[in-house]
């Protein structure tokens, strides 16, 4: 992060009109977040919204959380299938539907005792290391 | 197995840069890197200001010779400058390892609280100093833009939003017949929309979530199978230092509404529109499989999307983005320092709200936990490694801390 203001390792993205297909993100690790800067068409009030259609809630199938500029969402992408609503009327220029996510994409990687010694090659930051088992106890 | 080349392939590059830079400028000083005598085993707050001060100047004039050669560092050696600055932890484990001997800096910053006094202590004193102008100018940037962010982030703490919290109860079905189809919520004449392409979903059939005030809301989705009550919830969201859970078994999401309602949000998003806007249009865009994407229907309705910020790929692996063409250094520097800037907003919003702060609890798959900004409960040494550490130092600690 630029100002370093939160120690969080996340893939970020921008996102313009989309409404593609149905999907499952099952590399993503964690929720998936997603804010919407701006408003859309004011004549296409049921685009861009986020889809969820197999979680169910009140005996309604499929859940819609309405985006438009100020929501913040998280789900689960990696486990549910999502997608969002198409806009019926085409793209707008004046209007585009612009959105920011972000998603932690990453696994753990693992040097074991044995192989310690390739790390004598690399820049060290013993800080980090104290700092961690320091926030550990 | 790994080796120092292939480890190094997966290392985030313009942090070596950077580090090389700041090794060479710091040996031209011809100092030696500070120590204490052998017989402390703790310093005292007075040693502690003593060995700060003592090195302010030489930190300050290594920095300030970096920036008046900013230019010839790559845009992504740039960047990891700024975070460098911009962060108590990077700026300790970055700058200060080239000024102190390695016995005397752990000793010196042996806690997150001595970590963010050491920090804070050089902002101090370059605030008072009237040499090194441009480190000065970048530090007050830096700064601001915090500081902007802190208090959109106090505003939302202030409000405790997660008090009035909206439950949605939620269960989940296998059925994946949407699956590879796009999707139409209320069609205006559902004809037009044949079932073997279209998702179709209604208001009336379907379980909407949208703002009923013009007043920030917050939603959370649960399981039905949680077995809290709304009240319980609501409790345990407030509950920041608690040792109570968010379990992920039965979590299911939030979405927050109106945030727009707070005008130094508003103000921001409406700031950073042309920003997001140049960047869809300057970067290569993202492109999905089959089964996410059509590409053409991408390509009729101009939607688009574009990785920014650090690239994560699906190994987990740093990359240096590599989605901005042929453009020059200062012009990539532009655009990655203004997407690092969006996304530092998003996720210091994100991280305001509960289902951040509160306890997730982690069974045994390591990076859920990591939406949390340091309260991890029940974690491994790698988790907590995650969380305090961060990018761009992944690869190298990870390591160090397996070996715990």
């Amino acid at each position: 992060m630029l100002t370093g203001l939160t120690d969080l390792l996340l893939s970020g993205f921008i996102a313009i009109n989309y409404a593609q297909l149905f999907h499952v993100d099952p590399n993503d690790f964690g929720p998936t977040v997603i804010a919407r800067m701006t408003d859309t068409d004011p004549d296409a009030p049921n685009a861009y919204h986020l889809l969820q259609p197999t979680m169910n809630c009140n005996g309604k199938r499929g859940v819609v959380c309405i985006q438009r500029q100020g929501t913040l969402t998280v789900f689960l992408g990696g486990k549910r299938i999502h997608t969002s609503s198409i806009n019926e009327r085409g793209p707008n220029q004046k209007y585009p539907s612009l959105g920011v996510g972000c998603v932690q994409k990453t696994k753990v990687l693992s040097v074991s005792r044995k192989r310690s010694d390739i790390l004598n090659d690399f820049v060290c930051f013993p800080i980090l290391e104290t700092y961690s088992k320091e926030s550990g106890r | 197995m790994l080796t120092p080349k292939r480890l190094a392939a997966r290392t985030y590059p313009g942090i070596q840069e950077l580090h090389s830079n700041l090794k060479k400028l710091t040996d031209s000083l011809s100092r030696p890197r500070m120590s204490h005598p052998a017989e402390l085993r703790s310093f005292s707050g007075r040693f502690r200001q003593a060995l700060r001060t003592r090195s302010f100047d030489d930190v300050s004039t290594v920095v300030e010779r970096l920036l008046a050669q900013e230019d010839e560092l790559s845009a992504d050696a740039r960047i990891a400058l700024h975070t460098t600055l911009g962060n108590a932890h990077h700026f300790v484990a970055v700058i200060l390892p080239l000024f102190y001997e390695e016995k005397t800096l752990l000793l010196l910053c042996d806690s997150k609280q001595q970590i963010d006094l050491a920090y804070s202590e050089y902002g101090r004193l370059l605030s008072t100093c009237s040499s090194y102008p441009q480190l000065k100018v970048l530090w007050n940037q830096l700064r601001e833009q915090k500081t902007l962010f802190r208090t959109i982030a106090q505003r939302i703490i202030d409000k405790k939003f997660w008090k009035t919290a909206i439950i949605h109860r939620v269960s989940d079905n296998e059925d994946e017949s949407m699956s590879r189809k796009r999707a139409v919520f209320n069609p205006t004449n559902p004809s037009n929309y044949p079932e073997e392409q279209f998702y179709k979903m209604y208001s009336e059939t379907s379980y909407v979530v949208d703002s009923t005030t013009n007043q920030v809301e917050y939603h959370v989705f649960v399981s039905v199978d949680c077995p809290s009550t709304d009240d319980e919830l609501r409790d345990l969201l407030a509950d920041r230092d608690g040792d109570k859970f968010i379990d992920e078994n039965w979590f299911r999401g939030a979405h927050v509404l109106n945030l727009h309602c707070i005008h130094q949000l508003k103000d921001w998003m409406e700031e950073v529109t042309p920003a997001l806007l140049k960047s869809i249009s300057s970067c290569r865009h993202i492109r999905r499989s089959g089964q996410r994407e059509d590409r053409q229907v991408a390509k009729d309705e101009r939607s688009a999307m574009i990785a920014t910020g650090v690239l994560v790929d699906q190994n987990g692996y740093l990359r240096p983005p590599h989605n901005t063409g042929s453009m020059d250094e200062d012009s990539r520097f532009d655009l990655l320092q203004a997407n690092e800037h969006i996304l530092d907003g998003v996720i210091y919003v994100e991280t305001s709200f509960p289902f951040c702060e509160a306890n997730i609890r982690l069974q045994g798959r390591s990076f859920h936990g990591c939406f949390d900004s340091g309260r991890l409960k029940e974690s491994t040494t790698t988790v907590l490694h995650l969380v305090c550490s961060n990018f761009p130092f992944r690869i190298t600690t990870d390591a160090i801390c397996s070996q715990d």
